[in-house]
């Protein structure tokens, strides 16, 4: 610490002490370092630079923590770091550099942190990255937090300036003004992510006048929303984030119905009547439907809960008939009965009620597609040719989009491959192989829990080594059935609900096996690629119901007595 | 009365002359086989494979085929053609018609063939439904209620264009003769010679070599009017060799640049080794489906300022290799 000057004008107490100079303390007037000297402009200077660093961050790496933006990011943030000690290192509010490396170097430290931690829980990364990302605004905070005690604010900045706030008021009053600064901020500065995203249309420029109204209306929408916090902008952004972490999303389409598809559905979720009165028996016939073509029968557990609306700690298990789990072999329709206000147990007092009834099961997904290979010097030479390959041997150009069966979720497959992939016999071949498994919209379900996430291939094909992403070790067996080699991926099981799961995995064929998988070297061999995913899964149908005050009901039923 | 008889030998009269004239009797008169464009022509029949199958079911995979080209397999030549069978082995497996063997068939279970091309035994060209394969349908793995599945054929054989054709050798360099014989039209088009490879246009030059000599030169264009790829035939091994070469799905250690290309041979005049013309580049690369050649007479012909008519003949042999495909939707029994 830096010993004050007797010669500088002092308008609040300064200690002096020839015994511990380094404990005398002094809190400097605003525009004035600890010296007593004019402080220029530094504190300004400081929060634009802060300002634009954020601003950087969230357009150039879009707030991004991979491996390539980290030690970008984290010798940004140094820099800032660096210069606000260069700048402050006089003030008071940073006696050593060690407590400014604290605050400002944590971000520094800690991304690399969360990344390496993010990289350890491998897909559950959501977590980690809320708190990276909050992480970064400390400097901006910290740099917030010097700018209003130079303003004279009634705190003390610094190592303990949560200690030396004078009154908890103010304390809070201080980080609200923080808080929506740097929430409109946020807000602004990842707008045009978003938009790039396709989010919003992005508005050409030279449309003048109308195009800025548009745009600062939709930016004050989102803003809004974010302050608001429905369905925030910064919660999308993160969101879009972790998607991407995840790789691309793959898509499909479901399997034509030929008779009725793979399926489990609640329907005739209704309610017959229009008014219901305490006391009066309320009946709901839930039909559960369900078809498998798995091997497994389909073992569902089910019931109804009326929740109610005002008092959510008074909820009520319906009576459910037949009794939970229902047992279906291939193919059935079940009716259901869901009964309120028929037992003591099921009584339903005066006030407005959300019953759902739901079904919990295990389910399976397959889908599949189909890859084109072909002998690469002939296809070599066919295209010398002057030949188009493709149209030479009816080959699509990419795969086409997999089918996948019937079921509450979508299991797509990657299309983004040219066909016919080519195979040499000398070097084999190689390409990629992607999954998507995706909670569909129109669900009105959650995956709870990935049992099975596994990938099908010809045994001529492989996964390279070390080549996956989610699971880098898949475990490999063989199908007796097909003789296919199957990968099954292990999938977190803190997955995050919202988002889908991709998997990426680099494939070979090996130069030995070439010969298996191309049955036809003067022509174009095909192979399916299948994928499976086996899940718990929940689904949910819910109805509001308003029970009515009876005048003539006096009170449930006593429970008999023997 | 005589009247009522003459009508009716009247009628009796035109009756048989109608059975006389309408009686049936081979077609007279020059056949041109040298027409079309097709060669062997491969489909499946109507109704096999069905259009739809179940699991464990087994089916028949029959290739229709049809020679619709000039040129006709000759066995002792050991010309012949094989039928192959594509299919994904993740829903099929294979048996040879008298016997399962696994999941691929080998090339020495591929169905071969003989076929008689246009002619007076076979006008339109010899027809044949050979049987290529059982196929057994495996249960669906997954829950994939019902697939469409493809199963392909491939036909892989011998053929041969041949053309031949009246040219004028225009030796008359000075306009000398004031009636020839002919005039070099300069070029000569074609659309086919019932082969998938047709010479489509000769175009014809008499490069004078001196005051009397002409050297006649041919640029040759051929063109691939199908679908299939074409390869050399490699005339150095026996015919059944050289097939085998092209058509065995599980030879994989082979030339690559005998696909796409011809080699071909000229004459002009008699078709012995004197009047064979130089042709160059061959083999030929087809590109685009088109190939150009340049043909020529390797000395002079003197033709005393008379121009004559001579016969050209071109002929290349050659494999080709065609398919086709089916979908099949396959049933679960579920």
């Amino acid at each position: 610490m830096v010993t004050s000057s007797s010669s500088r004008p002092l308008s609040m107490t300064a200690h002096t002490s020839t015994a511990s100079p380094k404990k005398t303390t002094y809190t400097p007037n605003y525009g004035e370092n600890r010296q007593g000297q004019e402080y220029q402009g530094g504190r300004e200077m400081l929060v634009l630079l802060a300002m634009i660093f954020h601003a950087f961050d969230a357009f150039i790496f879009g707030f991004e923590i991979n491996a390539k933006t980290i030690i970008s990011r984290a010798l940004m943030y140094a820099t800032l770091a660096i210069i606000t000690h260069a700048v402050l290192k006089e003030h008071d509010a940073f006696g050593a550099i060690k407590e400014y490396g604290f605050w400002a170097l944590i971000p520094v430290f800690f991304i690399p942190v969360f990344y390496y931690l993010l990289s350890l829980i491998k897909v559950n990364a959501d977590f980690a990255h809320n708190i990276s990302a909050v992480i970064l605004a400390i400097p901006i905070y910290l740099i917030y937090l010097m700018y209003m005690k130079g303003c004279n604010h009634e705190f003390y900045g610094g190592w303990d300036f949560l200690k030396n706030i004078v009154s908890p008021i103010s304390w809070a009053k201080v980080y609200f003004i923080f808080l929506v600064f740097l929430v409109i901020f946020s807000a602004i500065t990842l707008f045009p992510q978003v938009t790039e995203l396709g989010e919003t249309p992005r508005i050409a420029i030279n449309e003048g006048g109308k195009a800025f109204v548009e745009l600062t209306k939709n930016t004050w929408t989102k803003v809004s929303e974010a302050i608001t916090g429905t369905g925030g902008i910064i919660k999308d952004r993160y969101w879009e984030l972790w998607n991407q972490s995840m790789g691309e999303r793959y898509t499909g389409q479901v399997e034509d119905e030929y008779r009725a598809r793979a399926k489990v559905e609640i329907t005739n979720f209704e309610l017959k009547g229009q008014k219901y009165y305490e006391g009066v028996p309320v009946f709901f016939f839930p039909i559960i439907s369900a078809r498998s073509f798995g091997d497994d029968r389909l073992r569902i557990d089910y019931n109804c809960t009326a929740y109610n609306v005002s008092n959510k700690s008074q909820n009520v298990k319906g009576n459910v008939n037949p009794n939970s789990p229902i047992i279906i072999e291939k193919y059935d329709d079940v009716g259901t009965t869901c009964e309120f206000n028929t037992d003591t147990t099921n009584m339903l007092s005066a006030g407005s009620y959300i019953v759902e009834v739901n079904a919990r099961f295990e389910f399976e997904t397959w889908a599949y597609t189909r890859y084109a290979f072909m002998e690469k010097s002939y296809a070599n030479s066919v295209r010398a040719g002057g030949d188009d390959v493709n149209i030479k041997f009816d080959v699509p150009r990419n795969p086409p989009a997999a089918i996948y069966t019937g079921g509450p979720v979508m299991l797509g497959m990657n299309q983004n491959i040219n066909l016919p992939i080519s195979v040499d016999y000398s070097k084999g071949a190689s390409f990629p192989v992607g999954m998507t498994l995706e909670n569909k919209e129109i669900s009105k379900g959650e995956i709870i829990n990935v049992k099975e996430f596994k990938l099908y291939v010809p045994s001529a094909i492989e996964v390279s080594p070390g080549r996956c992403t989610v699971d880098s070790t898949p475990t490999r067996t063989t199908d007796p059935d097909t003789g296919y080699n199957v990968y099954s991926f292990s999938v977190p099981p803190n997955r995050p609900k919202q988002s889908y799961l991709t998997m990426d995995c680099a494939m070979m064929v090996s130069s030995a096996n070439v010969n298996n998988l191309l049955a036809d070297p003067n022509g174009v061999t095909g192979a399916t690629i299948m994928g499976k995913v086996k899940y718990e899964y929940v689904l949910k149908e819910t109805k509001r119901i308003r029970i009515n005050k009876d005048p003539y009901y006096n009170a449930a039923p006593t429970p008999a007595t023997t | 009365m005589r009247k009522k008889q003459s009508k009716k030998i009247i009628v009796l009269i035109l009756l048989v002359s109608l059975f006389i004239l309408s009686s049936c009797g081979r077609r007279v008169g020059p056949i041109d086989i040298y027409t079309g464009t097709q060669g062997i022509t491969l489909d499946f029949p109507k109704n096999i494979p069905p259009k739809k199958v179940y699991e464990n079911q087994t089916f028949l995979v029959v290739a229709e085929l049809w020679n619709k080209g000039s040129y006709s397999f000759n066995e002792t030549r050991g010309d012949f053609g094989v039928v192959g069978v594509n299919y994904d082995p993740l829903y099929f497996s294979a048996a040879s018609t008298t016997n399962f063997v696994g999941d691929l068939l080998n090339y020495e279970d591929y169905p071969r063939f003989f076929l008689s091309g246009k002619g007076y035994d076979w006008p339109d060209g010899e027809r044949l439904n050979k049987e290529v394969v059982f196929l057994k349908v495996n249960e669906i793995p997954g829950t994939r209620e019902s697939p469409v599945v493809d199963v392909g054929m491939s036909v892989c054989y011998p053929y041969q264009t041949l053309l031949s054709k009246g040219v004028c050798i225009d030796v008359d360099t000075y306009d000398a003769d004031q009636n020839p014989v002919c005039v070099n039209p300069g070029t000569y088009s074609f659309v086919g010679q019932g082969a998938p490879i047709a010479i489509t246009k000769i175009e014809a030059d008499m490069v004078p070599a001196s005051m009397e000599e002409v050297q006649p030169t041919f640029r040759i264009t051929l063109k691939n009017m199908q679908k299939g790829v074409v390869f050399t035939k490699d005339d150095k091994i026996s015919t059944s060799l050289a097939i085998d070469k092209v058509c065995n799905p599980q030879e994989n250690i082979r030339n690559r640049d005998d696909i796409n290309s011809l080699t071909i041979e000229a004459w002009l005049g008699a078709d012995n080794k004197d009047s064979k013309l130089k042709c160059t580049p061959n083999p030929v690369r087809i590109y685009e489906g088109d190939a150009e050649v340049t043909c020529f007479m390797q000395g002079t012909t003197r033709g005393h300022n008379r121009n004559y008519m001579s016969l050209l003949t071109i002929k290349t042999n050659y494999i080709y290799r065609s398919q086709t495909t089916k979908k099949v939707r396959i049933v679960r029994l579920i």
